[in-house]
């Protein structure tokens, strides 16, 4: 039996394609503002079997988010379907199903009826519409969380306008043009975080 | 009987409300196992950040004002 998972630790199951990455920053920004931890699986170090290490890390994780928005034919002349995210997402579903108490899981999409179209088996599942934008990502994520003294969605817009556009230099510090390397995630979440903690504090003392 | 949100395709439950305590930075760095020194590597973009918040000067002489006051009350 693993141990119980972290309280504040959210499992992000997105594609790690350069369209995506406006959106990745937005999860990270809105969830370091709710001060959660947001884990994607590129940060879990090699060695042992991929699919080992992701089920281990949705295990250490008490909830999960699963954008759905990318799964997509791609354009490569393959042109072959993407289904790392709903078999993470298959996986999930399983585990919370064992374990109803140590973890739930959140379906993400772009568009209403997606989601109706590509998987009709989560019909009856709720499901958050983030409209492809950052914006939308943060209003959802306020939807799906809460807690208290949290900076509003406009405040974490501009801390994330703030952070995307240092992204830049942040990729150049970390030696990677990758924004889903550990590192690069890493520090977007410490960046994230004592923003977040500075709109905090100004609000606090000023009022 | 089918539910009129789902019909809509968009159907929103109450948020889950975050009770686990507020991690502080420090919790946070543990937690990634980010290493000190990368905290001073980012200070430059978190100072430029200060600059942006509007009365931030104002906020940490207050905060500073706070202090000297939490300080004198438990100094008597």
């Amino acid at each position: 039996m693993p141990p119980p998972p972290d309280p504040k630790s959210v499992f992000l199951n997105i594609p790690y394609d350069k369209e995506f990455t406006n959106l990745c920053v937005a999860y990270v920004v809105g969830l370091c503002h709710l001060d959660l931890f947001p884990h994607i699986a590129a940060e879990i170090p090699g060695g042992e079997r991929r699919l080992n290490r992701i089920f281990r890390l949705i295990q250490s994780c008490r909830y999960s988010i699963h954008d759905l928005s990318r799964v997509e034919i791609s354009v490569s002349p393959s042109a072959t379907p993407r289904f790392n995210m709903p078999l993470e997402l298959g996986m999930t579903i399983t585990w919370a199903n064992l374990k109803p108490s140590r973890h739930t899981w959140f379906v993400w999409e772009s568009a209403p009826y997606r989601l109706q179209r590509s998987v009709s088996d989560l019909n009856g599942t709720d499901r958050y519409i983030h409209n492809g934008s950052p914006e939308g990502v943060l209003r959802e994520l306020c939807n799906s969380f809460q807690r208290d003294n949290t900076p509003t969605v406009p405040q974490m817009l501009e801390n994330y306008r703030y952070i995307h556009r240092h992204l830049n230099a942040i990729l150049r510090k970390n030696g990677s043009s990758n924004p889903y390397h550990r590192s690069v995630f890493t520090d977007l979440c410490l960046i994230s975080k004592t923003l977040a903690d500075l709109i905090r504090l100004n609000r606090s003392v000023v009022q | 009987m089918r539910n009129s949100q789902y019909d809509m395709g968009y159907k929103v439950h109450k948020p889950i409300h975050i009770t686990a305590p507020r991690p502080t930075l420090e919790q946070m760095e543990k937690h990634y196992r980010i290493p000190r020194s990368r905290r001073k590597e980012l200070q430059l973009i978190v100072d430029q950040f200060k600059a942006t918040l509007p009365n931030w000067g104002e906020a940490r002489g207050n905060a500073t004002e706070l202090e000297k006051r939490r300080k004198r009350a438990s100094a008597a």
